[in-house]
């Protein structure tokens, strides 16, 4: 089911936690909405599911207002963060209620209810546990039953609300991956929230980055992380090094060095950012240099800080494996991509050479 | 013996904890039961069956055992109620609602039987509208209904209301997302995981119920055969010299509550492990 959203706003008491997201999803897609806490992300999916009742703007389930049809009118499935499963009730109860609650009319038979559980409880892997109850699960396991639970509805859109946030580390890798999977076989239209970039970039067909109630950018991982729209994204997303500098007679410069053109009207303060792995230490580049004045190690990546000659500015360079340097050396640096902003918005460069050479 | 009793355990100090704690148990609640029971045995048990055959006695136990049930029974409405506004709402003057809830705790009990005879006598300000209706409610089982319901309320209210304000509010909203009415969704997925509370709350509001003498003397009138009811009872024996039929209605009294303490607690015990908590 195609969702669309149209200047979607809400506001709770006199902070507005989203005003004026426009937001196209296509049947079949695996969106995540990522974004800091209080960046209304989570508002924006309880909107979806009819669970907040929009300020202003509109969403429509495939061509249908939705806000002509209650929450249960709606036929979301959504899972909770903490999962809110019927503690009183087993895992084949909780599962089944969402058909057992349907009129008669449309009510499928008990033997109907039964085998649609037990096809449910294969999918999420957890055949066999139909009379254990939530208290006797795992963390990993509740959080299947709740799936479990949000697709026994046949839902238009299925909504997933932090769904990895309450499990360690190990088993959320796991369940990435496995929802994933489990997407491609069912291909439920679906949303899900989380503030942990790894686990959009990794899972999304599609990520949309929300900053203080607006939409900021929506796009595949690759575009989002190589071409942040936004400042903020830029630094949400991955490393990033951030450099002041100046437009002065449509020419940027960082000090004395000139980066490029720049349309003319474009004139004071701006922003350079560049992503650690794209400055290169390169002893033939001629315009910007430094000093290393720190070397450490992150994981798998040799990381040195180097303060540049131009502002004086502090900047962090990815090491190639091997490379031999030391603290104090004198380096010259390359930018492979970068990223100039101004006014917060992305400026491009006049001659389409450039790269910093 | 030491070993078979006691799974070894971290938590220190296990002989000397259940020591001191069967020693006040004993002190104070078995040795006087026991005493009663050995007073009422001289009796024996046809003795005791035959006083409580007495017509007066039957129906002092039937009005309080009755009254009882029925008052802890509307508590669990009524304290359902007030503990559901308590947890969910905020309003201004919620802590002082809160703070009121108690009162039938602290209160001298004499104090509130005086004031519940007062307003709900002929000429008080809810009875005699009530009179006027027809209703006649001091000096009749009504009005031992309201002071039994009166002094129970707590009891409810203070079971249910912690284990309410731990269920989610999400548990609710699953319930709306996957279809359900408010109404379906109140009783199949929030008043469910109460019952062992609401349980609880009923069997204290019940004990307490049975055993309330000083509230209910006031308004019951305690007419023999209509508002009399069973501690009255026990007391006018004992004022009669007749120790022997103050001990019977005692022990009568005293199983008869086990009794239903026992089975609400079967019951209770039946609803957890049908829901999976042991």
């Amino acid at each position: 089911m195609d969702i669309t959203i149209r200047r979607l706003q809400k506001t709770f008491g006199a902070s507005p936690a989203l005003h004026g997201v426009d937001l196209d999803i296509r049947s079949g897609e695996l969106i995540g909405l990522l974004g800091p806490s209080g960046s209304g992300k989570t508002t924006l999916l309880r909107a979806i599911a009819g669970l907040e009742r929009p300020s202003a703007g509109q969403i429509f389930f495939g061509g249908q207002n939705a806000s002509m049809f209650s929450v249960q009118e709606r036929r979301v499935g959504f899972v909770f963060q903490n999962y809110a499963l019927f503690r009183h009730m087993n895992v084949a109860e909780n599962i089944s209620y969402g058909m057992r609650v349907r009129p008669r009319a449309t009510r499928p038979s008990p033997q109907q209810i039964k085998q649609r559980v037990g096809e449910l409880l294969d999918l999420v892997q957890l055949t066999g546990l139909e009379v254990r109850f939530p208290g006797q699960l795992s963390g990993g396991q509740r959080q299947r039953v709740a799936l479990a639970r949000a697709l026994a509805v046949d839902p238009r859109v299925l909504l997933l609300d932090e769904p990895f946030g309450a499990l360690d580390a190990r088993v959320r890798k796991d369940l990435r991956v496995w929802l994933r999977d489990l997407h491609k076989r069912t291909g439920h239209t679906t949303i899900f929230v989380t503030h942990d970039q790894d686990e959009a970039l990794e899972m999304s067909d599609r990520v949309a980055i929300l900053n203080r109630g607006a939409l900021e950018q929506i796009g595949a991982p690759d575009e989002i992380y190589n071409a942040p729209a936004t400042p903020f994204i830029f630094q949400f997303i991955g490393d990033a090094n951030r450099v002041p500098l100046n437009i002065a007679n449509g020419q940027a410069r960082l000090g004395a060095a000139k980066l490029g053109r720049v349309s003319i009207g474009l004139e004071g303060a701006a922003e350079l950012f560049f992503r650690p792995e794209d400055a290169v230490i390169d002893e033939a580049a001629g315009l910007l240099s430094g000093e290393i004045t720190a070397l450490r190690r992150q994981g798998a990546k040799r990381r040195a800080d180097v303060r540049l000659d131009q502002t004086g500015a502090m900047i962090e360079v990815d090491l190639p494996y091997g490379a031999i340097v030391y603290p104090s050396q004198r380096v010259g640096l390359r930018l492979e991509r970068m990223g100039l902003f101004a006014n917060g918005r992305r400026v491009s460069f006049l001659d389409e050479a450039h790269r910093v050479a | 013996m030491r070993t078979v009793l006691l799974k070894p355990s971290p938590l220190p100090g296990f002989t000397p904890a259940l020591g001191a704690a069967l020693l006040w148990l004993g002190l104070l609640v078995l040795i006087p039961l026991a005493a009663l029971v050995w007073r009422a045995s001289g009796l024996g048990l046809s003795g005791i069956l035959a006083i409580a055959g007495q017509p007066r006695v039957a129906a002092a136990l039937k009005l309080s055992f009755g009254l009882s049930l029925l008052a802890a029974a509307l508590n669990v409405v009524l304290g359902g109620v007030v503990a559901w506004v308590l947890t969910r709402y905020e309003f201004p003057g919620r802590r002082l609602l809160d703070a009121a809830v108690d009162l039938p705790f602290a209160l001298p009990t004499a104090v509130a039987g005086i004031a519940l005879t007062a307003v709900y006598a002929p000429n008080g300000w809810i009875g005699a509208p009530l009179d006027a209706l027809g209703f006649k409610v001091a000096f009749t089982p009504l009005g031992i209904f309201i002071a039994l319901v009166f002094i129970g309320l707590p009891f409810m209210v203070r079971s249910v209301e912690p284990v309410l304000s731990e269920v989610e509010p999400e548990i609710e909203e699953a319930s709306a997302t996957l279809g359900a009415s408010r109404l379906r969704t109140i009783f199949q997925v929030v008043l469910p995981p109460l019952v062992p509370a609401f349980l609880t709350g009923f069997a204290l509001a019940l004990a307490r119920a049975v055993g309330e003498y000083g509230s209910v003397v006031f308004i019951s009138g305690n007419i023999p055969f209509v508002s009399e009811i069973a501690p009255l009872l026990i007391v006018v024996r004992l004022e009669e010299f007749d120790e022997a039929g103050a001990t019977a209605v005692a022990t009568i009294m005293l199983a008869l509550s086990f009794a239903i303490l026992l089975i609400i607690n079967l019951v209770q015990a039946h609803v957890r492990r049908r829901t999976g908590h042991d």
